[in-house]
């Protein structure tokens, strides 16, 4: 049959999956086709092809990747904690920004444990295995797996009752999860844990309080490194640090998010609006002042519209 | 939002500063002649954060933002924004911050308003505009708002981060709801073409920005500790003052440390607070009418004449350096 790979055309026996098109293409490398789009869906490696499938290999680079990689490192993390604090309660595990995180019920570790679970964790990526996906035929079998783990039961009562319900296992340990996954734990090569803290389930400051986990992974020990640098220079750059240090502006718990700006950060204050009004001036702008406070209806009629901006690396 | 009632009417503190200067449109009738109309404003905004996602400058519920609406014809579209492409590129370098641009086009065409015809006129506006500029630029398919395309501007700091600052951004649904118009060369009222643009963003999140990207060394335009005298002895704090006087009076900033402190421990002070300049005044530099100059690159330069300093710093000001005259060149 033939399916296009990443826009070129690729022939492949009947019944080949998108694992077996990567290693006809020689993406085998850890950091390669850690994640496959095939007809604009994310799917798992395992997936068998179609003729005239569309297929698109994702490298770990690429944000897509990252989200696969590190969300299946994830479930490694829950699967280590499960092995040495087997009365913890896996709740749920996302990937983020930089790395992932995974909550817990029913767990208390300090930053001593770190080593002891990075330990199983490097004992779990050694032993091979290849994450499977289980299909539930109901919500009644979804919520008889999770039985003894009111968190998953909550997560499962509130899905479609239509909608696929899945889960995947690596080894003895089955997690409620919607996938993709990587098709094999070999491609993490280096795994830390960064810190943990408290997290409320589901965000509500009502219910109960979890321990979350940080961590990141990654192809290669390499990336590993360059990560840990980074944040270390990071830290060393910190605004909230910094700003208090040079006496630049400081919060008070009086008004909190609402900045005291300091005579000497009002200096380089004053220079930014100075060079923004100049180059105003020069572009032919025109500038003026209108009220802090407006009636209520103009003011609503759109503002979600343009939030605050976050950074991404 | 941060709302109040007053005399049977309910208010908000202002969450954008859009409505406002839609209102000051309104005041006036408007000829095409004026137009494009370039209205700025640095406004103060509140907007409602959950305690736990503040985090420092980054993310407060009190900011700034350098906003400017800008309303036109739309066949002045492609040069409007090709101008503030300029001025962003201009504001960025003199921070030396790289930037990418992103192109975000109509989402599904059952959740935005204008018609066909306003959104390719739009989309065509901003992607001529980015091709005239020249820079490569990505394309975010269906990443649009509602009521219309936007060109982000993401800066990248010194350690690779990026961070989006800049946004142009079109607006079909303002002019609308606003009913802005102006009059045309026949005499017909016309709705405009409205512009949102901000090259800072948030001028707090960007002061934080800068701090970290300068790891606080700002450059000597920018530093709020750009001179710092020490005394060696009390003898010599009369012309430490005297001379602290005349750097000021350049617009420098300028402090004296005159404490009963070591030079050790004076210089380790000034480094502490990131001083551009430090100047070391004994008996010699009283009697030569000199100082002693240290850099901020812990570089001893010695005995300095004043004038020559005040020179070349001035002129290190006036053309924003980022690198000092007397840094040795690596």
């Amino acid at each position: 049959m033939k399916v296009k790979v990443n826009k070129s055309h690729l022939e492949l026996p009947e019944g080949s999956s998108a694992k077996d098109a990567a290693e006809k293409l020689h993406l085998t490398a850890p950091d390669q086709a850690v994640a496959v789009t095939i007809n604009g869906k994310l799917l798992d490696s395992s997936t068998i092809l179609q003729e005239e499938d569309e297929v698109v290999f994702h490298n770990f680079d690429d944000p897509l990747g990252k989200e696969v990689f590190w969300h299946t490192s994830a479930h490694v993390l829950a699967q280590a904690i499960l092995r040495l604090w087997p009365d913890a309660q896996p709740t749920i595990g996302p990937p983020i920004e930089n790395g992932f995180y995974y909550d817990f019920g029913q767990l208390t570790l300090s930053d001593q444990d770190f080593d002891r679970l990075e330990k199983e964790i490097e004992l779990i990526l050694s032993e091979g295995h290849k994450p499977e996906r289980i299909d539930f035929s109901s919500k009644q079998q979804a919520l008889h797996q999770f039985s003894h783990n009111p968190y998953k039961k909550e997560l499962i009562e509130g899905l479609d009752e239509a909608g696929p319900i899945s889960a995947y296992r690596q080894g003895e340990f089955v997690d409620l999860c919607r996938g993709p996954h990587l098709g094999t734990l070999n491609k993490i090569k280096a795994f830390k844990i960064l810190k943990t803290s408290g997290a409320y389930w589901r965000g509500d400051s009502n219910r109960e309080m979890l321990t979350r986990i940080y961590g990141i992974s990654f192809p290669d020990k390499k990336r590993l490194k360059e990560y840990l640098l980074f944040v270390e220079e990071a830290k060393k750059r910190d605004h909230k640090v910094i700003g208090p240090a040079l006496d630049l502006f400081s919060f008070k718990e009086e008004a909190p998010g609402m900045p005291f700006i300091h005579p000497h950060g009002l200096t380089i204050w004053n220079r930014l609006i100075d060079f923004l009004r100049s180059c105003l001036k020069e572009g032919g702008y025109k500038e003026i002042k209108t009220p802090l406070m407006l009636s209520k209806e103009i003011c609503i009629y759109r503002i979600l519209k343009r939030g605050n901006t976050r950074s991404s690396r | 939002m941060y709302l109040s009632h007053i005399e049977e009417r309910e208010y908000a503190i202002k969450p954008m500063n859009c409505p406002g200067c839609m209102l000051y449109y309104r005041t006036a009738i408007h000829s095409y002649r004026e137009l494009p109309l370039r209205i700025a404003e640095i406004g103060h905004v509140h907007r409602f954060e959950a305690s736990g996602a503040l985090n420092g400058l980054f993310r407060v519920r009190s900011f700034h933002q350098d906003d400017a609406h800008l309303f036109m014809r739309p066949e002045q579209i492609r040069d409007e924004i090709n101008q503030i492409l300029q001025l962003a590129d201009k504001i960025y370098m003199a921070f030396g911050l790289p930037y990418k641009l992103e192109l975000s086009t109509r989402p599904e065409k059952s959740k935005t308003i204008g018609s066909d015809e306003d959104w390719e006129i739009a989309t065509e506006g901003l992607k001529g505009a980015l091709d005239d500029w020249g820079h490569s630029y990505r394309i975010n398919e269906g990443d649009g708002a509602f009521y219309g395309p936007k060109i982000d501007i993401h800066i990248r700091d010194a350690i690779g981060r990026f961070w989006q600052c800049g946004t142009v951004q079109l607006d079909m649904s303002l002019p609308q709801k606003f009913e802005l118009e102006f009059v045309g060369n026949e005499g017909t009222h016309k709705r405009p073409v409205m512009l949102h643009r901000a090259i800072f963003g948030s001028i707090e999140r960007f002061f934080g920005i800068l701090i970290e990207h300068f790891a606080g060394k700002f450059p000597f335009w920018l530093s709020p500790y750009q001179v710092r005298i020490m005394t060696v002895a009390d003898r010599h704090i009369p012309y430490a003052q005297e001379l602290a006087k005349r750097i000021r009076k350049e617009n420098i900033e300028c402090e004296v440390d005159d404490t009963n402190e070591s030079v050790g421990k004076k210089v380790r002070t000034a480094q502490l607070l990131k001083t551009n300049y430090m100047l070391t005044i004994g008996d010699k530099e009283v009697e030569n009418q000199t100082a002693a100059l240290r850099t901020r690159d812990n570089v001893v330069h010695g005995e300095i004449d004043i004038s020559d300093f005040l020179a070349k710093v001035v002129k290190e000001r006036d053309e924003r350096a980022l690198m000092s005259p007397f840094s040795i060149a690596p």
